[in-house]
Order: structure tokens, then C-alpha cells, then sequence
């Protein structure tokens, strides 16, 4: 008798993550890390800035 | 009593570390590749020869160590701190066959420093070197940011219960999923999505720079392999300098930034949760002391005047503390501006943010933001509790992709391991000033060495003292493994000799 043949319980954990229907997910959080990014460059901006108006 | 481990035992371990290094040899095929392409034909034997050894060395393992026992926990972490030496002994032919390095301890300080994500570098004549050799350089680093384990873990592991253990061993001991080896598959998908975006997004300001579009497209890979990895190789000895470009360093700079965030922060941003960006505290620890690093910095060098105007000024500040913060290491100055211009305050500014470093689980190294955010908030939690009745019951907690508890094992383990890198930078500064150099500087590259930052004062060097050389290759190890499986593999080798 043949075995039923058993899903790869491996292949189907990848399909998921590569489901069409994450990728509006996906980008919105590489938008929300490139903003987090963003803001510790614009504090940097920020001290330079007030360094530049005192101390000089 | 020690128990000497059984034969099985060291089967399990050379059979899982041949697998390890049959990746790291299957990624030699991306240099033999570009060898091909480019008709570099003496790196294309270069490399024929390694992936080769690599091949021949793995399977050996796996003949000679062939076992049905599963890798339990303790073999994980011993096959993960011995994988990387393997790897780095194995990985290091390449760049001794080019005949760019000076002795073989400089081709495996230079591999090392590239899986490690360090950074740092003794090869010679980098302007000159074979494209295919770039693209090992690259590719080691981008592999060494993600994980040789990780990289094993997705292709050759088929699942085991010491998976995790392995997994844990190379400094990232969080879940993305519950199944370890899908957790290692959506790195990998956070990893090459960034690759896609900052790929193209360097190439076509390589190109709007002026680049050729084959020049742009491999500098555009290189740069992001070396900024996503925080491992700040670039294609050129100039470093990022290279570029002369506001526009290339802000993108390199969120993309090295990005890269250094928590692949479980990824994950858990990626699924949904957009606000844990600004809870973590892996991310408010880091704001907190990169805004207090830059503001001292900016503060230090406009009063010394070292930049004409406040845009000048923004750019060199914000790019050294967050490039040193990420312990990317990249650099828009030379060398020996950070002691001639800088000055030794502006130096240790940079050699602190370098010893903190950015997040646990990431690709980035020092003592990372976790740890910190976990000390200061004890600190923070033992003052309440010395100011509140004595019947009052308080509990530390901090959010870290959900509110979690500290509970005292926790604070231990992160006040351990802080106490082991401080203790490792002031060895490698210690070692640093017994070569000879000044005391500046053997910390500040002591540090970067052991935080894996790449950031150079100009200590290192080809013709740095050897024993120095040696050094930092330990602590470059010491440091991307975080110790324990380090440790774990010395005292299975101290069982291995005097167990019972």
C-alpha cells in the first residue's frame, strides 16, 4: 500500500512568509524603519545646527 | 565532577561543523562565479581550489563522523564557536592565494574581521585587488551579518533539537518563529528584501554620481553587503570617503541603521506591530545615547573648530557616532584625523558608542542596547524601590517586542556579559599599549576590534606586531560570538582532556 504522502512542514512555513499578502506588511515596516532612521538623523542635524549657533 | 564526552559526542560535533563549513565553501562559488565573468582566471583558480577544499573538508566530516545521534544543546554551542574557526581557517585561503596578504595570519585576521562584521583590514593594495576577491570580502560579510549558522541552518540543517543551541551560539538567541529553522528563513527574507531595496537604491545614486552602470552596480552590492552587515568593508581604501556624497552617506547611513535593528524587532514591525519601533527599548536606548553622543561630539568639535560651516560639521558627527553606534565602522575621514582632528575627547566619544554598539540578535556587535536599556532601567527600578514604603511591591519592566519582567536572572546576565566586554576592551587596550601604541589609541581600536566596529585610528596595519594581529582576532570572535559559546568550547575541550 502506498504512504500518503506527508506535506513538508518546512516548504510550507517558507510559502508563508513569501505570501503575496504580507508584502503590503512587509512594506510598510521597511517604511516605519527607514522613518526611524530618518529621525536620529534629523536630531543629528539638530545638534549641529545649536552647536553651531553657541558655541561659535 | 567533569564528564568526558563520549566518541558519539564528538561525532555529532564534526559532523554538524562539516556542514557549517560546506556552506561557507558553497558560498565561494559567488567569487569563482565573478572570477568567470571577468576573466580573472588566477582568482578563479583561487577560488576552484578553496570551494573545493571547503567541499572535500565537509564531506570528510560527515563520512568520518556519521552519526544517528541528534545534536543536543551542549553540541550546539560547541559546533557553533568551532564552526567559525573552521570557517575563518578555510575562508582565509582565498585571500592568502591572491597574494595580497602579507602571511596567512593577515588573510585570517582579514576573514575573521569580515565574518565577524568587524570591518578591519590588513590586505594590501585593496584599489588593485580582483573583483572576484571583492565579492568574497562582501559576501563573507554579508554572510557573517546574518549568520554562518543562519546559513547553515536554512540550507543543510534538517531540523534538530540542537538547532536552537547553535542558533543561540552565534550571539542571537531570539525567535522570530517558533520553528528555528523558519526564524532563520525570515531572516533571510529580511535580509535580501533590504538587499533588493538598498541594492538599487545605491546603484542608481552611483550612477547619478557619475559611476558607470557596471561600476555603480558593484559598488552599489558591495556597499550594501558592508552597511546592511555593520561591517563597513567598501570596495575602495577610501572607505565610504570615496564618494564625496551627502546624498550616498545618508542612504548608507539608514541602511546601516536598519541593519543594525533586531531581526525580532524586524519581524515583529514587518507583521504589523509598526508602533514596537519606538517602544523597544533596544531603539529608545539607542536614540537616547546616540542624541547624547552626538550633541557631545557636535559640541567638542565646533569649539575646536575643526569644520567650516554646521552642514560639514552634521556630516562628519553624524556619520562617525552612528557608523561607530551600528558598529558598521565605515568612515568619511581618514584615519589619523580621528587623533589629529578629533582629539582624544572626540575619540572616546566614539570608542563609548562603539562599547555599547546596537541591538542583541541583529548584525551588529558591542554590548548592545538591551543589555544597557536593562542596567539603566535596574538602576532606575533599585532608586523607586529605596524611595518607596517598605511594604510596597514593585516590579522592573521593560518592554522588549512585548512588556517583559526583569527578574533578577535576567539583570545578572546582562550586568555578566557587559562586565565580560568591558573587561575584553580593557585587555585588547591593554595589549594595544604594550605593543608600543598610546593609550587612545589601543582603546579606541581595542574597542572596535572587540565590538566588531571596524572604526581605525591607524593601529592597524599590515605591519601591526603580529601577537597584536592575533589579539584582535580573538577578540573579533570573542565579541560577534558573545562568549558563552566560546567558553563552551573551551570547557569541552578541558572535558575532552581531564573528564572522567
Amino acid at each position: 500500500m502506498r504512504r500518503a504522502s506527508r506535506p513538508d512542514a518546512w516548504s510550507e512555513g517558507t510559502q508563508r512568509l513569501f505570501a503575496p499578502e504580507n508584502w503590503k506588511h512587509y512594506a510598510a515596516g521597511v517604511a516605519a524603519e527607514i522613518a526611524y532612521a530618518a529621525a536620529l538623523i534629523a536630531v543629528a542635524f539638530a545638534c549641529a545646527v545649536v552647536a553651531e549657533l553657541i558655541l561659535r | 565532577m567533569s564528564i568526558k564526552p563520549s566518541r558519539d559526542d564528538l561525532l555529532v560535533i564534526g559532523k554538524y561543523t562539516g556542514d557549517v563549513v560546506t556552506g561557507v565553501g558553497l558560498l565561494m562559488a559567488l567569487p569563482l562565479l565573478t572570477a568567470l565573468v571577468f576573466a580573472e582566471w588566477d582568482a578563479a583558480l583561487d577560488f576552484a581550489l578553496s570551494l573545493l577544499l571547503c567541499l572535500a573538508f565537509g564531506s570528510a566530516a560527515r563520512l568520518v563522523c556519521r552519526t544517528t545521534r541528534p545534536m543536543g544543546w551542549r553540541h550546539g554551542f560547541v559546533v557553533a564557536s568551532s564552526s567559525w574557526i573552521w570557517a575563518t581557517v578555510l575562508g582565509a585561503l582565498p585571500y592568502h592565494l591572491s597574494g595580497h596578504t602579507g602571511s596567512y595570519v593577515d588573510a585570517l585576521f582579514d576573514t575573521m574581521s569580515g565574518l565577524t562584521t568587524t570591518g578591519l583590514y590588513l590586505l594590501q593594495d585593496l584599489d588593485h585587488i580582483s573583483m572576484a576577491l571583492n565579492m568574497w570580502r562582501h559576501v563573507l560579510t554579508y554572510a557573517g551579518g546574518q549568520g554562518i549558522v543562519v546559513i547553515a541552518l536554512t540550507f543543510l540543517f534538517k531540523g534538530t533539537s540542537g538547532a536552537y543551541a547553535v542558533y543561540a551560539g552565534e550571539g542571537k538567541d531570539e525567535r522570530l518563529l517558533p520553528h528555528v529553522v523558519h526564524t532563520a528563513r525570515a531572516i533571510w527574507l529580511v535580509s535580501l528584501v533590504y538587499l533588493a531595496l538598498g541594492w538599487t537604491v545605491l546603484s542608481s545614486v552611483g550612477i547619478a554620481l557619475g559611476q558607470s552602470p557596471r561600476t555603480a552596480l558593484f559598488d552599489g552590492l558591495w556597499m550594501f553587503m558592508g552597511g546592511w552587515s555593520t561591517g563597513g568593508f567598501a570596495p575602495r581604501s577610501y572607505n565610504a570617503y570615496w564618494y564625496h556624497s551627502l546624498t550616498y552617506e545618508l542612504v548608507a547611513a539608514v541602511i546601516f541603521t536598519a541593519g543594525s535593528l533586531n531581526f525580532a524587532l524586524h519581524w515583529a514591525v514587518w507583521t504589523g506591530r509598526r508602533s514596537e519601533i519606538r517602544k523597544d527599548i533596544e531603539t529608545v536606548s539607542m536614540a537616547t545615547t546616540f542624541t547624547l553622543a552626538t550633541l557631545v561630539l557636535t559640541g567638542l568639535l565646533a569649539r575646536v573648530g575643526v569644520y567650516p560651516d554646521a552642514l560639514s560639521l552634521f556630516r562628519k558627527t553624524f556619520y562617525h557616532v552612528l557608523s561607530g553606534h551600528t558598529t558598521t565602522g565605515w568612515m568619511t575621514i581618514y584615519s589619523k584625523h580621528f587623533v589629529t582632528q578629533w582629539g582624544q575627547a572626540g575619540m572616546f566619544v566614539i570608542a563609548l558608542v562603539m562599547m555599547i554598539g546596537a541591538s542583541a540578535a541583529s548584525t551588529a556587535g558591542g554590548i548592545k542596547g538591551l543589555r544597557v536599556g536593562i542596567i539603566v532601567s535596574a538602576l532606575a527600578h533599585e532608586m523607586r524601590r529605596t524611595l518607596a514604603p517598605e511594604t510596597a511591591v514593585l516590579k522592573q519592566r521593560y518592554h522588549h517586542i512585548k512588556t517583559q519582567i526583569a527578574t533578577e536572572p535576567v539583570v545578572r546576565a546582562a550586568l555578566l556579559v557587559t562586565l565580560m566586554y568591558v573587561a575584553m576592551y580593557l585587555i585588547a587596550a591593554l595589549v594595544g599599549v604594550l605593543c608600543g601604541y598610546d593609550l587612545s589609541s589601543a582603546l579606541f581600536e581595542g574597542v572596535s576590534a572587540g565590538s566588531n566596529t571596524g572604526l581605525s585610528c591607524g593601529v592597524t596595519d599590515p605591519s601591526m606586531p603580529t601577537v597584536l594581529k592575533v589579539a584582535y582576532i580573538v577578540f573579533m570572535w570573542l565579541g560577534r560570538l558573545e562568549f558563552m559559546s566560546v567558553f563552551a568550547l573551551i570547557g569541552f575541550a578541558v572535558t575532552v582532556v581531564r573528564g572522567r
